[in-house]
């Protein structure tokens, strides 16, 4: 999708509608990885996109509309989950915002020691990390649009990205080296 | 597509780390099948490493955790509501850049209550109105039938009766910025004539005053009143908000959209700096610089890293022209800055 066809959405009521539909769908997902509580999640995706529409005619110029998306989205959210934990927390520490480590979902194919094994190694990442994964294999966001969303340089999400995958890795290389016996070659020939 | 080269020797951890072959893994698509078939079918070495890769990626699944249909769709005609706002206050708004046969025009097109009391408004007055208005970079002094001063800033426009009379109330209607310096005639502030009061009208608030000196920003759906010297009262339209009257050194800050007030106190001297053609902000964040680059030199400015823009300036920020307080902003924020025909980018580095 070209930049015009995104301001083009903006002129028709019913593309808008199901460009809000979408973003709400993805935005709520991805803010529920931080905050359990939902009207946050809905306010920041009200500020998100009237701000969105506020600048709609600056849009052609973002080089990523996607990411220029999920990062104002990001940032609205973090604002308010700060100031919500500001509010709650007694000591008036200032809570970050921080990606839950229970958001990965064990694949029923997989046995139960590499469920165990899985969820141990993403619990040892960092919020970060876990973050970028998310981005990556979830929202299918480019490295590039990683960064962007993160605020961090483009070899920076190579970075993150490579420690997490071999963090990941490693921790299941054993039962992999089970699994890979187990699964008949055709699992993997029959993707294409 | 990459050419096989590149891959002729990965092992398994250097296919994991690919974002060519884990777009594949996650989401494949025809084109992508075909490549890495024959790929996998030219390096058959390979099959066994590639195979580990796409077996270990696949288990990277994350919980979903989707809203229900009824709130999004509560949310998006919330959403369309405050859109409807905005679009109404800026269709209000056009009212003071255009013939009275224009405004009539646009009227009989929409069905909008504050649009039609205005038009009628309007209707209603007798005299030929004469109006100046400000290009963007602009500022221009005036001086009103009574010899008030008027400082207009860019990109704003002030209306008024041609002349006016003795024994009316005076009377102008602004878009924008200006500054006013008003002629006081009046002579007891417990008996006051109807000929001595000046009301300047905004869209959203009237500002009613004797004899003083103020400034009135209207920008972005926001009006901003600020006060130098004497007593000014400000009553809003559209709303039952009650009137406010305010002190000098008072500054208030009404935004009609989200029906949000504020008054605080401020430099008044400061804030009306442009006058002077020094625009002076204090500790303004990013975004301010922008806005304010925006409204008065008529740029699009974007913040690539919409983050970036809370970020505060410390000090006085002189904004004397557009170039200056661009290597400002490019120096904080660690960006460049990228000039197309009507619109800047700010990239960080």
């Amino acid at each position: 999708m070209t930049n015009e066809d995104w301001v083009n959405i903006f002129n028709d009521d019913e593309s808008y509608a199901k460009l809000y539909t979408d973003y709400y769908k993805k935005f709520y997902n991805y803010g529920k990885k931080f905050t359990s509580n939902t009207s946050l999640i809905e306010d920041s995706i009200q500020e998100v996109f009237l701000e969105i529409w506020l600048k709609k005619h600056k849009l052609l110029h973002v080089s990523s509309i996607n990411s220029y998306f999920f990062a104002s989205f990001r940032y609205i959210l973090f604002r308010k989950i700060k100031e919500e934990n500001k509010i709650v927390s007694n000591e008036g520490i200032e809570g970050e915002a921080s990606f839950s480590v229970d958001s990965l979902l064990i694949s029923r194919e997989v046995n139960n020691e590499q469920q165990a094994r899985l969820k141990t190694a993403f619990e040892a990442l960092t919020p970060h990390q876990r973050e970028a994964v998310f981005l990556r294999f979830y929202q299918n966001l480019s490295y590039e649009e990683v960064a962007q969303v993160l605020n961090i340089s483009v070899k920076a999400t190579y970075k993150i990205m490579a420690r997490s995958l071999s963090a990941l890795k490693n921790r299941m290389l054993i039962a992999l080296a089970l699994l890979l016996n187990v699964l008949s070659l055709n699992f993997f020939l029959n993707k294409y | 597509m990459t050419d096989y080269n590149k891959y002729s020797d990965f092992t398994e951890n250097e296919f994991i780390m690919d974002p060519v072959f884990q777009d594949w893994v996650m989401h494949p698509g025809a084109e992508s099948n075909i490549f890495w078939q024959s790929f996998f079918e030219a390096y058959p070495h390979l099959q066994d490493a590639g195979k580990a890769a796409a077996i270990f990626l696949k288990q990277i699944i994350f919980k979903e955790d989707l809203p229900d249909e009824m709130v999004i769709n509560r949310s998006l005609a919330t959403h369309l509501q405050a859109v409807k706002r905005i679009e109404n206050s800026k269709i209000v708004d056009f009212k003071r850049s255009f013939p009275m046969k224009t405004v009539l025009g646009i009227a009989a097109g929409f069905v909008g209550l504050i649009l039609v009391a205005s038009a009628l408004y309007i209707l209603t007055k007798k005299q030929e109105p004469v109006s100046f208005s400000t290009q963007y970079g602009e500022v221009r002094s005036l001086t009103l039938p009574d010899s008030s001063q008027v400082v207009l800033n860019a990109h704003s426009a002030i209306r008024f009766d041609e002349e006016w009379d003795k024994n009316d109330q005076r009377e102008v209607w602004l878009t924008g910025e200006a500054f006013f310096n008003v002629n006081h005639i009046n002579k007891d502030t417990n008996h006051i004539q109807k000929y001595e009061r000046f009301i300047v009208h905004t869209k959203d608030v009237t500002v009613e005053v004797l004899g003083t000196s103020f400034d009135i920003r209207l920008r972005r759906g926001k009006t901003i009143v600020v006060l130098e010297t004497g007593k000014i009262k400000v009553s809003f339209k559209n709303t039952n908000r009650s009137d406010i009257i305010m002190k000098p050194g008072e500054m208030l800050d009404y935004n009609y959209v989200e029906n949000k007030l504020i008054t605080a106190t401020t430099s008044a001297e400061k804030f009306s700096a442009w006058k002077e053609k020094r625009l002076l902000l204090d500790n303004p964040t990013a975004e301010e610089i922008v806005q304010y680059l925006e409204d008065n030199f008529g740029k699009n400015i974007v913040l690539e890293n919409s983050e970036s823009g809370k970020r505060k300036i410390e000090g006085a920020v002189l904004l004397t022209n557009m170039d200056d307080a661009l290597f400002v902003l490019s120096t904080v924020l660690n960006a460049e800055i990228i000039k197309n025909d009507s619109t800047i980018i700010v990239r960080p580095r």
